[in-house]
């Protein structure tokens, strides 16, 4: 596609309307990784407890990370239905449901995400029954931020190269699809 | 003349020397009812109890072959003597309520340590509701029977005692059941949401630190340091508090104890001026390893405390009936009179840093196994734990079955 001025001028404005322009801390940064198409890694945290939510958001935004919250597994059902995130940090106590219910439409409605369940229950079983339930890693409560921040980045890194994987393979089935009809137009060119 | 009387003779002598065959032949019915009382002299002479036949003035005149055995004579020597002048005036035979046609009393006789007891029936005999003075003492050895009697109603009342302990017992446990679980669902609550301020802090903490410029100055940050610390402190206490009110669920097997106390020994660090004698034998006892290397640890660890100078912790076993006995013996510091109770009890600690649940969860432990634990100490000499593994049955079930035996032994 020819890349006009119209088109450049167009895509410095759109950033502005982003949703995620607002959240990101530096503007210009967000906007030059917009237009090369690159994005930072979103991340919906979803805790009853307002401190929480709010020493997350701080803290992972100062490491670069677009944040969102939710306080509700409703909200938190809605938000994820409407945008996409990269990861997902679930307390496994909300105030409606438990973190783990949460797991099973999460996996419908966006199973690239990855998900984070925050506990304060060191036990085995619990351990378990989330990875069982589609839970990607948990981490225990009183949570230390650097412990959280390693986790963060060991999910988004495999996330990165599950979408390499998938990418190289799908690239590959193109090719090998596409040699498929050379052979075909080859072997009926004669006729 | 001479047969006649030839068979007159042979029937006389026949009539005295069988004296049954003829009359049983001649008169049949009188023969039955002379059976049926010869049979009655038989029992009568044969049966076990003596039976003595007195007269108006208390002379014998007639006895059995027990009666005979009791005095020790014929009964040629007997009969015509009053049972005083027979040496049988023990029988007391005025004590007895004449008023009745029959009464009873029990009486000891014999030797100082070989006595026996008797059960004495008096019989009168009375013609037309008129007192003759005939008299029939019935002398029974009960010895056998008051002694069994005796053995029984000492089990009996042992038993019941023991039952009374046992749903005493049973009642405080389930009552203290009940209060942990109450308890611990409490604690439970509460732990888990003090977790999440705990997180809160935290999470300030660290931007505070590595985040603003707090953490350029080196007092700041030792400020904070020092917030961390504390956090982990707290964290700590609410392990604690969510461990001990947490169901023991025990997962038991066969296990070697020395090699139990060998990994409990080697997980830790004995101080350079502790000497460590471990005198235990080869056992396997039925227990959850991963609990009772817990209780070992922690024992270990406070007498390593009661030793701060050095010392020598000798680790001792020994089987008894209530199980198998480990002894943790400590040159120590010991504990003073005044707070022995309280060292069970949960919060309780001697020590600036830690909760205190040592001792109570390891209490705890040892019981849930069916075990006991208890201490000896003596101020300046030092400490003693012991804890019981029972082996085999509930060891107060095998108690109460040795003390039955004991008993038994005795009685016979």
């Amino acid at each position: 596609m020819d890349k006009g001025w119209f088109h450049i001028f167009f895509k410095s404005i759109i950033p502005l309307l982003h949703s995620n322009y607002y959240h990101a801390k530096s503007k210009w940064q967000f906007t030059i990784k917009w237009v090369i198409g690159m994005t930072d890694p979103k991340i919906l945290v979803i805790d009853d407890d307002k401190s929480i939510r709010k020493i997350f958001r701080i803290n992972l935004e100062e490491e670069g990370y677009i944040i969102d919250l939710a306080e509700s597994g409703e909200e938190a059902l809605r938000k994820v239905e409407n945008q996409r995130y990269n990861l997902a940090l679930i307390d496994i106590k909300l105030g409606d449901m438990e973190g783990t219910d949460l797991l099973e439409s999460f996996q419908e409605k966006a199973p690239q995400m990855k998900k984070i369940i925050v506990t304060g229950f060191p036990s085995l079983q619990n351990a378990i029954q989330a990875l069982n339930r589609g839970a990607d890693a948990y981490i225990l409560k009183p949570v230390k931020i650097d412990q959280l921040l390693e986790i963060i980045e060991e999910q988004l890194r495999k996330q990165q190269e599950e979408k390499e994987f998938s990418e190289e393979k799908m690239s590959r089935f193109i090719e090998d699809r596409v040699n498929e009809l050379e052979t075909i137009k080859e072997y009926y060119k004669p006729i | 003349m001479v047969i006649f009387s030839t068979i007159i003779i042979t029937l006389a002598i026949v009539y005295f020397k069988h004296d049954t065959a003829l009359p049983a032949a001649l008169c049949p019915r009188s023969h039955k009812i002379e059976q049926k009382m010869e049979l009655r002299e038989s029992i009568i002479e044969e049966m076990s109890s003596a039976i003595l036949l007195l007269d108006e003035e208390n002379r014998v005149t007639d006895l059995n072959r027990a009666a005979m055995n009791l005095l020790g004579s014929k009964s040629s020597d007997v009969l015509g003597m009053e049972i005083d002048a027979l040496g049988l005036e023990w029988l007391e035979v005025d004590e007895f309520d004449s008023s009745h046609a029959a009464s009873s009393r029990e009486v000891k006789h014999g030797e100082v340590g070989h006595e026996r007891e008797y059960e004495i029936e008096l019989l009168t005999y009375d013609e037309d509701e008129v007192s003759t003075g005939y008299k029939a003492l019935i002398i029974r050895d009960i010895t056998v029977y008051k002694r069994a009697m005796a053995y029984w109603e000492a089990q009996y009342k042992r038993y019941s005692r023991y039952l009374e302990r046992l749903v005493e017992q049973r009642t405080r446990q389930l009552r203290d059941a009940e209060r942990m679980a109450a308890i611990g669902e409490l604690a439970s609550m509460v732990g888990h949401d003090i977790r999440n301020p705990l997180t809160a802090i935290s999470g300030a903490t660290y931007f505070l630190k590595n985040k603003s410029g707090l953490g350029a100055d080196e007092r700041s940050r030792e400020m904070l340091d020092l917030i961390d610390d504390n956090i982990e402190e707290s964290n700590k206490i609410v392990s604690d508090l969510l461990e001990y009110s947490r169901d023991i669920q025990l997962d038991r097997s066969a296990t070697n104890l020395l090699g139990l106390l060998g990994d409990a020994l080697s997980s830790i660090e004995i101080p350079e001026d502790v000497m460590v004698v471990n005198d235990v034998g080869e056992e396997y006892i039925d227990v959850d390893g991963q609990y009772v290397k817990r209780v070992f640890l922690n024992i270990i660890r406070n007498a390593f405390d009661a030793m701060p100078h050095g010392g020598t912790l000798t680790i001792t076993s020994r089987k008894s009936i209530r199980g198998l006995e480990l002894s943790f013996n400590d040159t120590g510091v010991g504990i003073p009179e005044e707070i022995m109770d309280d060292i069970w009890r949960p919060l309780f600690t001697t020590k600036p840093k830690g909760m205190g649940f040592g001792l109570a969860i390891c209490k705890r432990i040892v019981e849930r196994h069916g075990g006991e634990m208890a201490v000896e100490s003596r101020v300046g000499e030092g400490t003693t734990f012991t804890v019981v593994f029972p082996l085999g049955l509930d060891f107060q079930d095998e108690r109460v079955l040795l003390d039955v035996e004991e008993t038994f032994q005795k009685v016979k």
